[in-house]
Order: structure tokens, then C-alpha cells, then sequence
């Protein structure tokens, strides 16, 4: 047998197997790993961060933070009107130290939900930070880091009479991006078929000759 | 000149071939291919990184991650060591043991190139499939991290590599010495897990007696210490008992793949020159 086929059909067949190992890879789906639900209520014309109040030492949640491409975060929200939501890359502390910064007013009076000004103010002014905005009264969102990073999802009404919202967060964990690698295994299984066929076809006519 | 290479190169592609056939026997090299991507996708985490400050986390989360496969105690690294001490130890060391290594003698080949034909198989072609395989399912996992730490990620793998290749030497010429294949892969085994035990002692005592010198030594055989203690410039004091600097990594994994080219030198003497069958 020339030594090119040979190659040419291990090479086949260990695209085969490796596939195949990508495959049942895939199928070990998901597993949440963090999670929790909550419900609260937004003032009009004003906004908060899921997951405890601006300006709060005292909660600091874990959830959101050192994220990465292994996770999936989804969020689910159901409000009483519709309100706009923001993906923000950082943790709270970023948007935080902005405000202090900006307006030092607001800081001081940690008890009242800052205006949605100060937001459209730090929105505009970090514009790279949005990872992703949504507006609804149901509002669902499945997202993968690229990066390790923190998020902080905020939540702003921009309607006259204050919403209550109902939501969940939940961290999933996952070996990679299941579609990825099973259109990988997809495309390299022919592709290690068709290498090995002639190398496997020889193979099986050697055998049989010499029986 | 060119002719006689030509008439060089068709031996030695024969040995290579032969070499291969019998290291790799269908299915060895695709069941090690599946427990490689298998191991690789279900062992692959970016670790605890709190403890990492901030402007290094990113850094630190590639190294993070190909130490958690590529790292000495990782499942993909354990498959390579069995699949390498098989072709090495056991392979090569039953050869010797036998004497079928003769047979390879009677082609127009020096001791030299049939030291590299086998060393090319056993361990070239394992180390090459597994970096393979490795690379790509990280590329899966975390393109945009690979990309972006893609030194971080190359020097990792290097760090990681170089204390399993110290390992592989002293065993190719333990074998070479010993001329006996299973007592060799008995000992590349205790070897491998007896080094990293006493490399995790000294790292102890280094941090108990607040002293570099014993980290600087395990670096020296195993710079992933380094590197991991310089791209985490820890922020908790017990573990500040040494920063590197980036030079100083590199000057490790220098000194580690010296070492290691140190004792193929070794191996090739010893075989080219003072091996009686």
C-alpha cells in the first residue's frame, strides 16, 4: 500500500474519532450553576441595577462577576410597563464611581433611585460598555462572554408611573458553544470519511485476499 | 551531493514508516485522539482568578486555562505521558531488550538517524497531535481570549511542556542504559509523579521560609511556576515571597529546554557511540 494513502487514511480516520469525541462533547448540555429570581419595583423616570440598589455596601452580589466563555448568562424579566434594560460591561462599581464622580449629588442620597439623565449621561459618555440593550415588558436575554468580565444589568423606566419587575438570572456553565462544536464535528466527519475510505477500502480487499 | 541525500532520505523515510506502524497500530492513534478532545473539552476551566488583580486577570485566565489541560496533573497530559512512555519505554526498551533494534542497523543509516526516526514517532508525532487537538478546542472555547493572549498562550504551553520533556529524556536514557522496556515504563511513571512531588515540596518550603531560591530551582525544571507567579504578581503576601520579572520567565524556560536538549545530546552520544547490542 503506498505510504501517501496510508497517511492519508489514518489522518481520516483520527478526524473520525476526534469528531466523534467533539460530538458526545456537545451533547453534555449545560448546567446552571448560579442562579436566583427576585422581584422589586423601579421608580418613574428613574433606574437600578438587578441584584441590589446602587450605593449598597452591604449587598454584592457574585453572580455577575469574573465571568466567562464557559458561562451563559440568561436573564428573564417581566415588568407591569415596558422598560428599557442594558447590559453593562463592569461591575456596579464602574457605573458607581461614575455617578459619584459626575454627580456627587446622587450619591449622597442613596436612598432614592437615581434619574434615568444620569444614565443616558454615563451611557453616552461609555458607549463602549453596552453589551447589549433591550426594551419590553418581557424581556428574555441568553449571553455569552467573549472575555472574562463582570456585567451589571440595569433596568431604567422611562414611563411616569413606577413598574414592578419580576426577574431571574440565572449562570449557566458549558464545556464551549454547543452550536460551534457540533457544526465543527459536522463538516470534519465527511471530511475524515472521505480521507479514509480508499486507505479502509484496501484495507478490507487485503484481508479478503488473503483469507 | 543531492543524489546521495536522496539516497539518504529513502532509508531513513523506511525506518520513519516502520517506526510509525508499530507505535501506532490502528486504532492506538485514534483512540488517543478521542480521549485527547474528550479530556480537553471536559477539563478545560479558566480557574479560581479572584485571588488575581484585576490588570492581570485576563493574562492569567489564558494561562489559567491551558494549564488546566496542558498542566502536569491535567487528564490530556497524563493520556500523552501513557501514549509517549508506551512508544518510548516500553517500545523502544522492549527493541533494545530483544535486540530487534538490529534489524534497523542493517539499513545505510547512522545509530543517529535511527534514534531520530524513533524519537520522531514516539514522541513527535503524540506531541503534535496533542498541541493540535488542543489548540483548536481552545480556539472553540475561547476564540477571542487565544487570539488576544496568543503569547501568553504559546508561553504557557512551552512552560507546561518543558518539564514533561525533561521527564521523557531521563527515561529515554534510563531505557538506553537499561536496555529494558518495562522496568523503564515503571520507572518514567514514578519519575514524572516523584519530580512533581518534590517540585510542590520545594515551592512549600520556599514559601515557609520566605526564600526564592527553592522556587527559582523547581522553575528551573518547571517555569509554569514562574510564569504563573509573574502573571498573577500575586496580591496576597504569603504567596509575594517572589515576582519574576518577564526576562527572568524566558530565562527559565530557557534554562528548561537547555536541560532537555542537554539530555538528547546525552542520548545521542550514548546511543551513536556507546551502545552495545
Amino acid at each position: 500500500m503506498k505510504r501517501s494513502l496510508i497517511l492519508l487514511g489514518r489522518f481520516g480516520t483520527v478526524v473520525i474519532f476526534a469528531s466523534l469525541a467533539i460530538l458526545l462533547s456537545s451533547g453534555i448540555g449545560p448546567v446552571t450553576i448560579n442562579g436566583n429570581s427576585s422581584s422589586g419595583t423601579v421608580p418613574a423616570n428613574s433606574f437600578n441595577i438587578l441584584q441590589g440598589p446602587l450605593f449598597t455596601t452591604y449587598y454584592t452580589s457574585n453572580s455577575l462577576q469574573n465571568l466567562n466563555p464557559q458561562n451563559a448568562v440568561k436573564i428573564s424579566i417581566n415588568a407591569t410597563a415596558p422598560l428599557n434594560v442594558y447590559l453593562i460591561e463592569g461591575n456596579r462599581n464602574t457605573l458607581e464611581n461614575w455617578i459619584r464622580t459626575n454627580h456627587p449629588e446622587q450619591a449622597t442620597n442613596s436612598s432614592q433611585s437615581p434619574k434615568n439623565a444620569i444614565l443616558d449621561g454615563f451611557l453616552q459618555a461609555n458607549p463602549s460598555l453596552i453589551l447589549w440593550q433591550g426594551k419590553g415588558e418581557n424581556v428574555r436575554l441568553n449571553y455569552v462572554p467573549s472575555q472574562i468580565m463582570n456585567l451589571t444589568v440595569v433596568v431604567s423606566n422611562p414611563n411616569e408611573n413606577s413598574a414592578k419587575i419580576y426577574y431571574a438570572v440565572n449562570i449557566e456553565y458549558g464545556f464551549a458553544s454547543i452550536s460551534t462544536m457540533r457544526s465543527i464535528a459536522v463538516w470534519s466527519l465527511p471530511i475524515g470519511l472521505l480521507c479514509s475510505l480508499p486507505w479502509a477500502t484496501l484495507k478490507i480487499m487485503q484481508k479478503r485476499s488473503r483469507q | 551531493m543531492v543524489e546521495e541525500d536522496k539516497k539518504k532520505g529513502k532509508p531513513f523515510l523506511e525506518v520513519l514508516s516502520a517506526t510509525l506502524q508499530e507505535d501506532y497500530r490502528f486504532p492506538v492513534l485514534e483512540v488517543f485522539a478521542f480521549l485527547y478532545v474528550l479530556g480537553t473539552f471536559a477539563f478545560a476551566s479558566f480557574g479560581s482568578v479572584s485571588f488575581v488583580s484585576q490588570t492581570s486577570l485576563r493574562a492569567y485566565s489564558a494561562f489559567s486555562l491551558v494549564n488546566s489541560i496542558a498542566g502536569v496533573t491535567s487528564f490530556s497530559t497524563l493520556i500523552l505521558l501513557v501514549l509517549i512512555l508506551k512508544n518510548v519505554a516500553y517500545g523502544f526498551g522492549s527493541d533494545l531488550e530483544r535486540g530487534t533494534i538490529q534489524t534497523y542497523f542493517s539499513y545505510p543509516l547512522k545509530r543517529r538517524s535511527i534514534l531520530t526516526a524513533k524519537l520522531l514517532s514516539a514522541i513527535g508525532l503524540s506531541l503534535l497531535l496533542f498541541v493540535t487537538v488542543q489548540i483548536t478546542a481552545l480556539y472553540i472555547i475561547a476564540p477571542q481570549i487565544v487570539s488576544s493572549y496568543l503569547s501568553t498562550v504559546v508561553l504557557s504551553y512551552l512552560a507546561n511542556l518543558s518539564y514533561f520533556l525533561i521527564v521523557i529524556c531521563i527515561t529515554i536514557l534510563m531505557t538506553l542504559l537499561l536496555k529494558k522496556g518495562a522496568v523503564t515504563l515503571i520507572f518514567g511513571i514514578i519519575l514524572y509523579f516523584g519530580l512533581y512531588i518534590s517540585v510542590s515540596f520545594a515551592s512549600l518550603i520556599s514559601y515557609a521560609a520566605h526564600s526564592a531560591l527553592a522556587l527559582q530551582i523547581v522553575s528551573c525544571f518547571s517555569p509554569n511556576y514562574a510564569l504563573g507567579l509573574y502573571l498573577s504578581s500575586n496580591s496576597n503576601p504569603i504567596f509575594n515571597v517572589w515576582v519574576p520579572s518577564y526576562a527572568e520567565v524566558l530565562s527559565f524556560i530557557v534554562v528548561s529546554y537547555s536541560i532537555v536538549a542537554a539530555l538528547l545530546v546525552l542520548s545521542y552520544y550514548y546511543f551513536s557511540r556507546r551502545l552495545n547490542l
